[in-house]
């Protein structure tokens, strides 16, 4: 059986927890460690159960406490090579590099990292799977690849980013440089690519889809969800969202 | 029985001559070698014509692979707001025309017209001005394409407006909006007296867009775009 909740997603900071049998893993790290406890504790989570933490870029929302959390708690650090560069603080307590386009183990979960378009140096996002169901996570993606799509196809639970609005972000308050830069195909995902994802891929197995990193400028929870709801052609109530603050709990793909 | 008187000096000329031999690792010079000949290789006069390599078909024109390329398209962008243009949505406009960013390359490239006076001209200073190009966006609103990234464009083009005749009032660099009101001499389509807001945006690939809505935000006529983007283009071909 696979879990997985969310700590917090947003422009904030993020991060996932995932579990399968005694294996949990966080995807991720954008909160300060005191905050990353108390949230973890909010999930019935002890920070020294983690088995690891998996880095999928170097934006300050996904890993401003990593290095911290690692150092403090000997939890062992996953990420691509290009990650570690960009990333300042990388005293870990343990590394392993991920070779993006091959996919490894940790303890009893399998893991596929695929890459991605958005404006850092080797991003990437993962599939996880317990040998049964499978969870795929799409965050901080300008647009989708073929190769996106193609793995993303069957899968059982789904973390899709819906970053903004297209009408929110045109009017809103950023400057030009932002919106372009957030609007860009190296940028983030918006409600409608959302949408759009969803129509390309095969959804008929998905238990879950949860819409992850909401711009709290740049889109709304409506937005948002009637987006998730019409790609996939389902009740509003159906798709739900992970917010910054409480990020989302416990949920179970069997 | 005599000896032979060899000379101590002659004996030191003779030492030193045959150690330099050896010690140099040299056959004998070419000019005491009597049986030498002419070790030299004609390999114009040996080599055989053959044909010039074939490059193959794959290298001079690969096939494109798209499995980890970016959807084009797929990216809505702010492309919404071209429709439901009010002010600050057409600078968004603009910079949902640029995320779409082909599409904006693509036309600027795809004006042969233009091209040929395209090519970067100078500033009085000596310093080379960014290619131009008159284009469309996707609501039909008319835009002037700038080969050049935000900060550039935005400094140029102040004083680019006074210029060809527009008054420079309010600018807002974070938003890429200039107030301007038009004391050119006036023609069909532009008034002298009237005001209009110069909007500029840039795209990922660091081209920029300028566009024109009236003093109340909302984009102008083509016909008044129009002129006052052909001034501007005017101005930066200069």
């Amino acid at each position: 059986m696979l879990r997985f909740a969310s700590l917090g997603s947003g422009s904030k900071g993020n991060a996932t927890l995932v579990e399968c049998g005694k294996t949990r893993i966080l995807i991720d790290c954008g909160f300060s460690l005191a905050e990353t406890e108390r949230r973890l504790d909010r999930l019935s989570c002890l920070p020294e159960s983690l088995d690891a933490v998996l880095v999928t870029h170097e934006h300050s929302d996904h890993c401003n406490g990593v290095g911290r959390l690692s150092r403090r708690h000997k939890v062992p650090v996953w990420l691509t090579v290009g990650t570690a560069h960009m990333m300042r603080d990388t005293k870990f307590f343990r590394q392993h590099y991920i070779n993006i386009n091959k996919p490894f183990e940790i303890a009893d979960l399998h893991i596929t990292p695929y890459p991605v378009p958005h404006d850092a140096r080797e991003p990437c996002q993962f599939i996880f799977s317990d040998g049964q169901a499978r969870l795929g996570l799409l965050t901080d993606s300008g647009s989708y690849t073929p190769h996106m799509l193609g793995l993303l196809q069957g899968l059982d639970g789904l973390l899709l980013e819906c970053n903004y609005d297209a009408h929110m972000l045109a009017v809103g308050p950023y400057p030009p440089k932002l919106k372009s830069r957030v609007g860009g195909k190296y940028g983030h995902m918006d409600n409608q690519q959302a949408a759009a994802l969803l129509q390309a891929i095969d959804h008929s197995r998905l238990q879950h889809l949860i819409g992850m990193h909401l711009s709290e400028k740049n889109n709304s929870p409506q937005h948002a969800q009637q987006a998730l709801c019409a790609g996939l052609g389902c009740e509003p109530q159906w798709a739900t969202l992970a917010t910054q603050e409480q990020g989302f709990d416990w949920r179970e793909l069997r | 029985m005599m000896m032979p008187d060899f000379k101590p000096k002659a004996l030191h000329v003779a030492l030193v001559l045959c150690s330099t031999l050896v010690l140099s690792g040299c056959s004998m010079p070419s000019f005491m070698k009597m049986d030498a000949i002419d070790d030299t290789v004609d390999y114009r006069q040996s080599a055989k014509p053959i044909s010039a390599l074939a490059i193959p078909p794959g290298l001079s024109n690969p096939d494109f692979d798209a499995t980890y390329a970016a959807q084009q398209g797929n990216n809505a962008g702010a492309a919404a707001a071209v429709s439901t243009a009010t002010g600050t949505s057409l600078g968004a406009a603009l910079m949902a025309q640029s995320s779409t960013d082909g599409q904006a390359q693509t036309r600027v490239a795809a004006a042969p017209k233009t091209a040929k006076t395209m090519a970067p001209s100078t500033t009085s200073s000596g310093s080379q001005l960014p290619q131009v190009a008159m284009i469309k966006l996707k609501g039909g609103e008319p835009a002037l394409a700038i080969n050049a990234p935000y900060a550039v464009a935005w400094k140029l083009l102040a004083p680019m407006l006074a210029d060809v005749g527009f008054e420079v009032g309010k600018q807002q660099p974070n938003q890429g909006i200039i107030t301007t009101t038009f004391k050119g001499a006036a023609t069909t389509n532009l008034s002298n007296g009237q005001s209009y807001l110069i909007l500029l945006a840039e795209n990922a690939s660091k081209q920029s867009f300028i566009g024109v809505a009236d003093a109340n935000g909302k984009p102008e006529t083509e016909a008044v775009a129009n002129a006052a983007l052909t001034l501007i283009k005017a101005a930066f071909e200069k």
